[in-house]
């Protein structure tokens, strides 16, 4: 496992209890609930691909199964992720940045006092809530 | 067995512990592995009330030696025992109680942390021994400090004077402003270069005339047209035959030294690259992308290796236009170029991203263009120059190494820059003394399956 993820991991299950981690390619996966009546199912199972050189470097985006939609059949803002050797998933359009398009991803030595996976899937959360807005 | 330890932490315990005598003192070195030896990531010094006396021998308390344990065990560490025999001279060594009591404790911390390997080292003012337990029996434990040749404390500083240096004539004027010592340094080293172009080129060929005879050279790139102007070393010909930089800087070693021994394992992005640096004395970085100086900042921190960056860059247009360089040298302990706020962390995830992330992003627009650099041959001499003179420094101690300079061409002055340690740093202090465990075998693009 990533050395700074497994610096979090016992944080990252006890608020995420299912959470997997997968090496190949390397990622964290846990399940969600969705907000009722928003999506076409109550919960999906969420993605983060865990890059290199993470917590230096974050996150970009996440993947949901393919197949999840809007209540009204609409597609989330996403593409096929076989590329990125996750057949059968959706990568989501999801950047933390400010207004100039600079990243807004702030983290430190310590991953409690930074931005950390935590922050990110609780960020991803907040997304799917706010129907990917 | 060796521990590599930075020379800052080494000098401040031998102080702090000797700072007892004429008593003794004693501390705990939480260690790593990191290839075949240990790295000093933290240590421990015990206090008054934490230290006794056991048949009229220094002892560490029962309590604060469970407490310690505990500590290391949970942090995944390995454990090095420290104490000083004050007043011993050079020709320090264990003393009868050390040699009935020290395998006893050594089966107790093997048994209480498996898997890992215990040492014990003896400090006098002028000297030290050591010892280590692993699986295979008992070995001698020797100290490789790495750091500011200038503060290395002399009971370390051995320079393993080589005869030859002194009587070679080839070195003869190097030798009068080095001193035969710097020389036999220089000759003893292992140096590590990434990325053999416009600046890697000139490393390297500096590198050979000062008479280093051991490189491992990290680079995939072939030779271009393009690279004909800045590139020292090439011929016209190897464009043409689709030569490796690798093997153009091979070339321009074995010229003047044709028994060097040279490495070429491929690019950083490699397993076998990656490996190989991890346990040379210092790298010496000539990229081009920040990626590639967030690897290396973090596999120097990780395995205690000095690590010296150099720059070039030639921005913008006009009387608006920058032309310049920049030489950092990371030595374990001090900032690293993270620290110096010298690492665009958008550049980096670009730069170590997968082709496929990229193309994603390029099809929904914003990736950013990876433009071609303008680059100067003088330019990339000068400041190659530059970080060859804090080579220098590094190895033979001629001066205190400069850790931060840029040179400013459009202004013709070089501007040194006041760096601190940053404790917040996410690159090097998490990895700091991590050796091994900070898998930084995942920046490879052969591990990935």
């Amino acid at each position: 496992m990533h050395p700074r993820v497994a610096e979090e991991w016992s944080e990252i299950a006890s608020l995420y209890p299912g959470v997997r981690h997968m090496p190949s390619p390397q990622r964290v996966e846990v399940d969600m609930d969705l907000e009722a009546g928003m999506y076409d199912r109550p919960g999906t199972s969420v993605a983060v691909l865990i890059p290199p050189g993470y917590r230096a470097t974050s996150p970009d985006g996440f993947l949901v199964p393919s197949g999840l939609s809007f209540a009204d059949g609409s597609g989330l803002p996403a593409s096929d992720a076989t590329g990125v050797g996750m057949p059968g998933w959706l990568l989501v359009s999801f950047h933390l940045i400010d207004e100039s398009g600079a990243s807004a991803w702030r983290p430190a030595a310590d991953s409690h006092r930074g931005d950390n996976l935590i922050g990110y899937l609780a960020s991803i959360e907040s997304f799917l809530a706010r129907r990917c807005n | 067995m060796e521990l590599r330890a930075a020379a800052t932490d080494l000098a401040a315990l031998h102080r702090r512990l000797l700072a007892r005598a004429p008593d003794e003192g004693a501390a705990f070195i939480a260690a790593e592995s990191g290839g075949s030896g240990l790295l000093l990531r933290s240590y421990r010094v015990f206090g008054e009330k934490e230290l006794g006396a056991a048949s009229g021998e220094l002892s560490v308390t029962e309590e604060a030696q469970t407490a310690e344990l505990a500590t290391l065990k949970r942090g995944g560490h390995a454990l090095v025992e420290v104490h000083t025999h004050p007043g011993s001279g050079p020709a320090v060594g264990f003393s009868r109680f050390d040699q009935e009591q020290l395998p006893l404790f050594a089966r107790y911390v093997r048994l209480k942390l498996p898997g890992r390997p215990f040492g014990a080292l003896v400090l006098s003012e002028h000297g030290y021994a050591g010892r280590v337990w692993t699986d295979a029996g008992v070995e001698p434990l020797t100290i490789r400090a790495v750091g500011q040749r200038t503060a290395l404390p002399r009971w370390i500083d051995h320079p393993g004077v080589d005869p030859i240096s002194r009587v070679d004539q080839r070195f003869d004027r190097q030798i009068r402003s080095l001193g035969p010592d710097g020389q036999a340094r220089i000759r003893a080293l292992q140096v590590g270069v990434v990325g053999l172009g416009g600046t890697g080129g000139h490393v390297v060929q500096q590198l050979a005339h000062l008479g280093v005879r051991r490189y491992v050279l990290v680079e995939d790139d072939v030779v271009e047209a393009s690279n004909l102007a800045r590139l020292a070393g090439a011929t016209r010909w190897d464009p043409l035959l689709r030569r490796r930089k690798a093997a153009v800087a091979r070339r321009t070693i074995r010229r003047l030294s044709p028994t060097a021994a040279v490495s070429c394992p491929g690019s950083l992005r490699r397993r076998a690259g990656l490996a190989a640096l991890s346990d040379v004395d210092v790298i010496v970085g000539c990229v081009d992308n920040d990626g590639a100086r967030l690897v290396m900042s973090e596999l120097a921190a990780a395995h205690l290796v000095p690590y010296l960056d150099i720059g070039v860059g030639i921005e913008g247009e006009g009387p608006a236009r920058s032309i310049g360089g920049r030489v950092s040298f990371y030595l374990p302990g001090g900032p690293c170029l993270a620290c110096a706020d010298e690492i665009d962390f958008d550049e980096v995830a670009e730069d170590l991203e997968s082709e496929a992330l990229r193309s994603i992003r390029v099809e929904r627009g914003y990736a950013r263009d990876r433009r071609v650099e303008p680059a100067l041959m003088p330019l990339n001499g000068v400041v190659a120059s530059l970080g060859m003179m804090e080579f220098l420094a590094f190895v033979t101690g001629l001066r205190p190494v400069v850790p931060f300079t840029r040179y400013d061409t459009m202004e013709s002055r070089l501007i040194r820059q006041s760096v601190e340690a940053s404790p917040d740093c996410v690159v090097c202090r998490p990895a700091y003394g991590m050796g091994d465990r900070q898998m930084v075998d995942r920046y490879a693009l052969d591990a990935r399956s």
